[in-house]
């Protein structure tokens, strides 16, 4: 017979557990709010003061919007200082919230309570939830009035703090408790959880670096904001991106929690009863490690003459002692190593063999060319003059290049220009294992300058798509791009209509990231006159008639046959603020972002006497009269 | 009533409780009593719901025990090291047990907090071991436990607060059945409050008995003779527990009343005979003796 407890009493019992845990955190919780407090102060006062002192004037008015942005720059700054104080604080209440699973004198009181063990888990679990979370909340709740108050509403990179910090908070805490669990003492926990999160990101780069450098044209990129990058680094979750991942990382991990709890044998014990699933992740995780290291220096160095050997005399090498110490830190003696030697035993095989694949090519990835009669379609783009590069990935514009061009002599010319890729990469990139580590330690940094390469794509008639990236900063293709061959580029493809209307600013810009636009368009002797310029966002007029403008030349282009091209009738000029390239939300890019805007860069596009509907766009607007005649009280001309 | 079925648990390759059976009634006294290591601690813990024993269960008046609110909201545990944070107090802890405990009384949480000489506003981690004891103690008694587990309650406790503690469970255990569990090594202290002990060792229960037939199965006899008799085995035939001689001396520890074993000493002609009842103490070292667990086998 088993008394059941009632849901009410339950959730009672939980929030009881829950003031428990606020009273006996309220030490950290005060010097918090007093550290967020005085931090937020601190910024506050120096932004007022220094925008403010900027934003006066000579006649004795203030400029407002410098005082927005003064207030623009404390929001993120305080707003990251909250973040980053909570993150500390969050370390703190997490350890000490779990150290009842570990501490024996605590075990005796909570082991003991009237409270299922399942109940209470999850108890401490929406504790440490709502300790991390509400407080801080709380404190950027109190930056966004403050910023509100100023006319400056909250910035993007704010705003995702809030989902940022929840969904940090929860995969964290979640993943913390469940090694808590699986662990026998707080020490173990911490240190599991700092391995498992240091070793697996360094594992992935090492598995990327590889493809990279074996798998040659592998868009690659796509894989940056991958969850497979981050899978078990829930500190990752901090940065953004990836949300239903992290859901579901965060309801695994409370799930595994909540049915090992009831299983541990002892609240107290050395070693738990589930030590071992941590224990095996990062010893192998750690072997991978040391052993790829040693093994991709030896093989880049070319040790024996064989890199391939090289590589595994390195792994080997590296792998085994890593493994061993690993396994004598965890559990302090040596006598169980040879039960655990299977799993090990296990790893170096399917890595010697994948290496194999990858060094011998066997799948025959990096020398295949499709056929012209296969080919459906082809797409080549430049990414220097691609103006989504950066903001989407290689593999989307890949994929949407595919069907760019369908005529046969377009698509001789792109497979032309693949195979003297490949060509050069035979000819030149005789060991492979070299540029693992630029692949590894590069391909993941955010920097505009990453954005460029050529992307080669077929849609072949089977349904297939093909799709291939070259990098030019971490393989041999600079030294390809560099060369003779480089006149091999399809170059009339680039100046294309379709590429234009494809890929160009102009046409792909977002109408409100274009800051300003100037036309210059021929009178009727011939001679170009400057119409009008400095059409500038900040006014909604303005802002309107540009996007009026755009909106016709648009349409204007894709309306324009490829072959008609008469006699230039003017240019329209446009600048614009590129969007974000990386998506994740540091400090270091919030800051950058709000402090350097990218309206410098521009894009122009020629008109055509034909294009009607750009004419009557300029009538619209009040550049012409109704009767074609130029207007010279327009609001632009100055 | 408490019943254990085949209780095991193990740390690693250490067995700590043994297949242990065991049957508890409703408003008993029981001592745990037993060498180090023995597994006193351990079954309270397991009692308590702290461990899960790898075999066997524990049922509480028919409930299974582990893990289960219901059935541990009748019991209350006393480690041997009370837990406290920094900034406990008793008023502060009673927040807690008051809202978890289905029999928590006010007014039992006002009497003790006057009956022990004690603030229940000081911060608990800075009073003495003792102290810290009463503060569990009447935290326990507050919850109106119908089993009470107690680890070495007596450690670090004054005489009169013994005294105290010792009155105040009789007293729970008349009017309302409380049902005790003691470990201690403190022998002298439980012969004065249980009626019942339970003796392990290396994870066993020994022996399990009602003290005071427990008391009245053993004597200690003290035999002189003017000359020691030449015989082969001088107390054949009596069920001796030990032996301990001093020249003519035999300080003797047999089991059984006198009518039993008093005729076949007499028969030896000894010069001086006397006998009396053992107390915990000499019955648990006598025990254990026979267990292979005395200063001899030690040292």
């Amino acid at each position: 017979m088993t008394q059941t407890v009632s849901f009410k009493d339950k959730l009672r019992h939980a929030f009881t557990v829950f003031k428990w845990e606020l009273r006996n955190c309220t030490g950290s919780l005060i010097v918090f709010a007093i550290l967020a407090g005085v931090a937020t102060t601190i910024i506050l006062t120096l932004a007022l003061t220094v925008g403010i002192a900027d934003a006066m004037n000579d006649d004795g008015s203030m400029d407002f919007e410098t005082v927005q942005n003064a207030v623009r720059i404390f929001q993120m700054i305080a707003s990251y200082a909250v973040f980053y104080i909570n993150a500390v604080f969050t370390i703190i209440y997490t350890i000490k919230i779990y150290s009842y699973l570990h501490d024996k004198r605590k075990a005796d009181m909570y082991g003991a309570l009237p409270i299922s063990r399942r109940t209470f888990f999850v108890a401490k679990t929406i504790s440490a939830y709502l300790l991390s979370i509400v407080p801080t909340y709380f404190f950027l709740g109190i930056i966004a009035v403050i910023s509100v108050a100023f006319g400056q509403p909250l910035v993007t990179e704010v705003t995702a703090l809030y989902l940022n910090l929840l969904l940090g908070a929860i995969a964290c805490i979640s993943f913390y408790a469940l090694l808590a669990v699986c662990c026998g003492t707080t020490p173990n926990t911490v240190l599991s959880f700092i391995a498992v999160n240091l070793a697996y990101p360094i594992a992935a780069l090492f598995i990327k670096g590889t493809i990279k450098a074996f798998f040659i044209g592998l868009p690659a990129s796509r894989y940056n904001e991958s969850f497979i990058m981050k899978a078990l680094n829930p500190l990752a979750a901090y940065i953004g991106g990836n949300v239903v991942y992290w859901i579901l990382f965060t309801a695994a991990c409370l799930a595994l929690g909540i049915w090992l709890v009831k299983k541990r044998k002892a609240e107290c014990a050395q070693t738990s009863f589930a030590y071992y699933l941590p224990v095996y992740i990062v010893k192998l995780l750690v072997a991978f490690i040391i052993g790829m290291f040693l093994g991709v220096l030896f093989a880049s160095l070319n040790v024996f003459g064989m890199p391939f050997l090289a590589f595994i005399f390195g792994f080997s090498l590296g792998s085994m002692p890593a493994y061993v110490i690993a396994h004598l830190i965890f559990y302090k003696e040596i006598r169980s190593i040879p039960q655990t030697l299977i799993a090990f035993g296990g790893m170096c095989v399917v890595v010697v063999a994948l290496m194999g694949v990858c060094h011998f090519d066997v799948t025959g990835y990096s020398r295949y060319v499709p056929k012209t009669e296969e080919i459906a379609s082809a797409g080549f783009i430049d990414l220097e003059n691609c103006y989504q590069a950066g903001s989407e990935s290689v593999y989307t514009l890949a994929d949407m290049a595919a069907n760019d061009f369908e005529k046969p002599e377009q698509v001789d010319k792109i497979t032309a220009y693949h195979r003297s890729v490949i060509e050069v990469y035979n000819q030149k990139d005789s060991n492979r294992y070299a540029n693992i580590w630029g692949n590894m330690l590069l391909s993941n940094f955010p920097l505009d300058w990453s954005n460029d390469g050529t992307i080669v794509s077929y849609q072949l008639k089977s349904g297939r798509k093909i799709m291939r990236y070259y990098d030019p900063h971490f393989t041999l293709f600079s030294t390809y791009s560099n060369s003779a061959a480089e006149s091999l580029e399809p170059t009339e493809l680039l100046d294309s209509e379709t590429y234009f209307a494809n890929y160009s600013a102009f046409m792909q810009s977002p109408s409100g990231n274009v800051t300003d636009m100037t036309l210059l368009i021929k009178n009727k002797n011939g001679r170009p006159l400057r119409i009008a310029e400095n059409v500038l966002v900040g006014d909604a007029q303005a802002a309107a008639d540009r996007e009026t403008l755009l909106n016709a030349i648009r349409a204007d282009v894709s309306a324009r046959p490829e072959t008609e091209r008469a006699a230039s009738s003017g240019t329209v000029t446009i600048a614009y603020t590129r969007q974000k390239p990386h998506s994740d939300n540091s400090l270091f890019n919030a800051v950058f972002s709000t402090i350097f805007y990218y309206d410098d860069t521009t894009d122009s596009c020629e008109v055509y006497p034909n294009d009607k509907r750009f004419k009557e766009a300029l009538v619209q607007i009040g550049i012409f009269n109704s009767d074609g005649t130029y207007n010279e009280n327009n609001r632009y001309t100055k | 009533m408490l019943e254990i079925k085949g209780l095991t648990k193990r740390f690693d390759k250490v067995v700590a409780v043994d297949h242990l059976n065991l049957q508890i009634d409703r408003g008993a006294v029981m001592g745990l009593v037993g060498s180090n290591g023995s597994g006193k601690s351990t079954l309270l813990r397991m009692l308590a719901g702290v461990f899960r024993g790898e075999e066997g269960e524990i049922f509480l008046d028919g409930m299974p025990l582990f893990d289960n609110p219901a059935a541990k909201g009748k019991c209350f545990f006393i480690p041997d090291f009370p837990f406290f944070y920094n900034n406990s107090t008793i008023e502060n802890t009673a927040v807690l047990y008051r809202e978890l405990y289905p029999n928590w009384s006010d007014a039992a949480y006002q009497r003790y907090c006057t009956v022990f000489p004690i603030d229940p506003k000081d911060r608990i981690i800075n009073m003495s071991k003792g102290m810290q004891r009463q503060a569990a103690l009447i935290l326990a008694l507050s919850t109106c436990p119908q089993y009470l587990f107690l680890d070495e309650i007596f450690d670090g406790l004054d005489p009169v607060v013994r005294h105290l503690l010792k009155r105040i469970l009789i007293e729970h255990v008349a009017e309302h059945h409380l049902t005790v569990i003691i470990a201690s090594h403190n022998l002298r202290e439980l012969e004065d409050l249980c009626d019942r002990i339970c003796l392990m060792h290396r994870g066993k229960v020994l022996m399990e008995r009602d003290l005071d037939s427990l008391r009245m199965d053993y004597r200690k006899v003290q035999v002189a003779f003017r000359e020691i008799p030449n015989v082969p085995n001088l107390f054949a035939g009596i069920p001796v527990v030990s032996v301990w001689r001093n020249g003519n001396v035999f300080n003797v520890t047999i089991r059984g009343d006198e009518s039993s074993f008093m005729p076949a000493l007499e028969a030896l002609q000894p010069a001086y005979i006397s006998a009396m009842p053992l107390t915990l103490e000499e019955i648990f070292i006598s025990e254990m003796g026979a267990a292979g667990y005395d200063t001899n086998s030690i040292l």
